[in-house]
């Protein structure tokens, strides 16, 4: 199971409205754009809180969000290096500057805030849920096709912990058979690629015979929603948060 | 060994099916078959031998090339909802027929689909948890589950959506012995509910002794048909393993005995 999967515990962010959280996350976002430093803290205060709520595995987290944190440090290089301004390091010519690594740094600040939120989210929602609150939002805008919209969500979600999954048992089938001893990165990447493409495609084709002899069709149970005060309260406070983050 | 249910209504209507691929693997040919309501039917046959591209045609997710099914009367061709609700499925890869995050939304997939108000949805998915004694793990993720909880809940997926005919395309693949009991005794059960019961294997080691009719298929067509033990002395001849027992020259009991 991985971090992105929805875990069941008590909490009160499980029990809390799909949409209300989906809004949320979408209001933070927004006012992360907006917030400096500060405000940034405020965000993250919540960010921190909110997770261990949810008891995601931290260490488990960063392990899994590797690949993106080294995404997140190539932006910030490159940030520093593009910068003009006050140089912290000169190498022939190339020079990390200040105000580079301040910018970067706030960028990658801001995208790890709303990807913790976005763990938050899927890890203590129901991928029905999700879906539905999109389909909900989107419905005003889009009419029918929301709900379709709404249904790709909820398999892409579904299908990013089954890759995972797959990925996962690859890389181990392959150390067990002496992986490690290639030095040539390519070479393993290409290795795994091919057994995971072709599980995904093959998983997915299966999911979809398996939906389909289940009756899935163009009109289903409207979704049941429980909006109760507790929602109503969050919504608050998530808003005076959002307002915090932006004034500060 | 329960004997076969004497009763003119065929509830499954196989003429003359025929369906082949590209490439010429797992096709059938000029199949045909009539299983009648409350049957316990088991298909065998070594692997590629067409048991799952048959079954397939039984709740329309293949139609026929040639030849028809009709599922109580009606071509699946014609309703294929009908049918499929009709004919639940389960298949033989667990991990990709679950669906829902909750074991609940899971099997509450089904009657969604099918538009059934809530509380209709709800009452069919708590009695099937009930019955499969599921209901502990309602909150829980499918993948925390046992492989044998997990073969319960696909079954449960499928019941809940109140299915007359319930095919089982090789329902004791990857579980272990526990696993296996749990399937059976509620395979059992519901043949003694009067559901209609299909299931495709390719040996007869578990499930032989608990059904009344065997079917082997070789190379897509029906090489064999009749009651479980006039068929068994011929299986070994079609790639089909006997139960152990059998070929020790005793009875053959069932695995819950």
């Amino acid at each position: 199971m991985t971090v992105f999967g929805y875990r069941y515990c008590a909490a009160l962010i499980h029990a809390m409205d799909a949409r209300v959280k989906l809004a949320a996350l979408v209001a933070l976002g927004i006012a992360s754009l907006h917030a400096g430093s500060v405000g940034m803290m405020i965000g993250t205060c919540l960010a921190f809180f909110v997770l261990l709520q949810v008891r995601i595995p931290i260490r488990q987290a960063v392990f899994e969000l590797r690949w993106f944190m080294a995404l997140v440090l190539i932006v910030w290089l490159i940030r520093c290096l593009n910068t003009p301004g006050q140089a912290i390091v000169a190498w022939h010519g190339i020079a990390l500057t200040l105000e580079g690594a301040v910018a970067g740094a706030m960028i990658g600040w801001r995208w790890l805030f709303i990807v913790c939120l976005g763990l938050a989210l899927s890890a203590s929602t129901k991928t029905t849920d999700i879906s539905a609150a999109v389909q909900w939002g989107l419905r005003p805008l889009l009419g029918k096709s929301a709900d379709k919209i709404g249904l790709m969500i909820g398999l892409l979600m579904r299908s990013i912990e089954i890759i995972l999954t797959q990925a996962r048992q690859i890389a181990e089938a392959q150390r067990a058979r002496a992986i490690d001893h290639r030095k040539n990165p390519i070479y393993k990447i290409k290795m795994a690629l091919i057994p995971l493409l072709r599980g995904s495609f093959l998983t997915a084709d299966r999911m979809a015979t398996a939906i389909s002899s289940r009756c899935y069709g163009d009109s289903r149970t409207p979704h049941a929603w429980h909006f109760t005060r507790n929602d109503t309260i969050g919504a608050l406070a998530i808003l005076l948060i959002c307002a915090a983050m932006v004034l500060a | 060994m329960k004997p076969p249910i004497e009763t003119s209504h065929n509830f499954i209507e196989i003429k003359h099916l025929t369906h082949h691929f590209e490439g010429g693997t797992g096709g059938i040919t000029d199949v045909s078959l009539n299983i009648q309501k409350g049957q316990f039917l088991l298909i065998a046959g070594a692997n590629g031998s067409g048991k799952t591209t048959l079954l397939r045609h039984l709740n329309g997710l293949l139609l026929p090339q040639q030849g028809e099914v009709i599922v109580d009367g009606v071509s699946v061709r014609k309703d294929l909802l009908r049918a499929r609700r009709k004919v639940g499925m389960v298949f033989q890869d667990s991990e990709s027929q679950i669906v829902g995050q909750t074991v609940y939304e899971d099997v509450a997939f089904g009657p969604e689909n099918l538009c059934w108000p809530r509380e209709a949805i709800d009452r069919s998915v708590r009695q099937v948890l009930r019955e499969l004694d599921l209901s502990d793990f309602c909150d829980q993720s499918p993948h925390l589950l046992s492989g044998g909880e997990r073969r319960r809940l696909t079954i449960a997926g499928v019941l809940a959506m109140h299915p007359d005919v319930i095919v089982l395309d090789e329902p004791f693949a990857n579980l272990d012995y526990p696993g296996v009991r749990q399937v059976l005794t509620h395979l059992l059960r519901l043949h003694q509910d009067g559901h209609t019961i299909v299931v495709a294997a390719h040996d007869l080691e578990k499930v032989g002794c608990l059904a009344q009719r065997l079917v082997i298929m070789v190379k897509g067509r029906i090489v064999a048909d009749g009651p479980v033990m006039t068929v068994l002395p011929q299986a070994e001849k079609f790639d089909v393993r006997l139960p152990c027992a059998f070929r020790l020259g005793q009875a053959v009991t069932s695995w819950l005995n």
